[in-house]
């Protein structure tokens, strides 16, 4: 079973990708149990500038957190949980390679 | 407040040539992600996610102001530092942003004055990160794009990119 995390954070170069281990996988997937469902709206990402990160599964499912909120979009059905502690987030955004992603955004964490 | 200014202030008449501001046509699945703020700026869909120079052999080798216009110069966008927000005679005006060693960014000037642009895979939008509309990028909310670079007027059909 295969996954790719991502980030969106790039207007004119694409945004980075990477593949992701299967224990990182795993330990998403545990986080993600964890969370408490929530029906708030999600929150504003920028125009420009990181706009969250996201995890998508070989098998079509769709991992995105933004801001202490993660979105699981599965079989045209969404998902959203809480994760104030941003934990899904830094877990995703630290499986990336060094040097994928700038500086900033992992120095800001 | 720079929103509440006339855009068109100062221009007799803004060609028919410039681009309208027409994001339904963007926004779609088969163009949206494919499709990035050059391509948009220079209204030209490639569905390559088209990089400043890269059709010419010359892409931009660092993410500098330096580096990104002279790419975009071999794609035969024409530089116009002095443009001062006024639109061309002919062809359409488009600016070049950068955060230095983070990314680059265009905005296009639309036929009713104000900017827009295409936040990579993302929404063509007429807001900036402020949530205001754009009658002027170079002061504008432009999030990490701190370097604005220059103004660059696109000749309709003398451009390549890729």
């Amino acid at each position: 079973m295969t996954a790719t995390a991502g980030a969106s954070v790039f207007s004119g170069r694409p945004d980075p990708t990477w593949p992701l281990l299967e224990e990182t996988l795993e330990r998403l997937r545990a986080l993600w149990e964890s969370l408490e469902p929530t029906q708030e709206p999600l929150p504003m990402a920028p125009v420009l500038g990181y706009r969250g990160c996201f995890v998508v599964e070989e098998e079509g499912r769709e991992w995105r957190a933004f801001e202490g909120t993660v979105t699981l979009t599965a079989a045209g059905r969404r998902l959203s949980r809480l994760d104030g502690a941003r934990e899904f987030e830094r877990v995703v955004l630290e499986s990336a390679p060094g040097g994928a992603l700038p500086p900033e955004l992992i120095g800001g964490w | 407040m720079e929103a509440a200014e006339d855009p068109l202030a100062g221009e007799s008449a803004v060609p028919l040539r410039t681009p309208l501001y027409e994001p339904a046509w963007w926004n779609v699945p088969a163009i949206q992600p494919y499709n990035n703020c050059y391509n948009y700026g220079t209204n030209y869909r490639t569905n390559t996610f088209a990089q400043p120079g890269r059709a010419a052999g010359a892409q931009y080798a660092s993410l500098t102001c330096a580096a990104v216009k002279p790419a975009a110069v071999a794609d035969a966008l024409i530089d116009d530092p002095g443009a001062d927000n006024k639109c061309p005679n002919e062809g359409h005006l488009v600016a070049l942003v950068v955060g230095p060693g983070y990314d680059y960014h265009w905005f296009r000037k639309g036929r009713n004055g104000y900017w827009s642009h295409k936040p990579g895979g993302t929404p063509v939008t007429n807001l900036d990160n402020s949530g205001a509309t754009i009658p002027d990028p170079r002061t504008a909310d432009r999030g990490p794009y701190t370097d604005f670079c220059t103004f660059m007027v696109v000749m309709h059909g003398h451009i390549r990119i890729n």
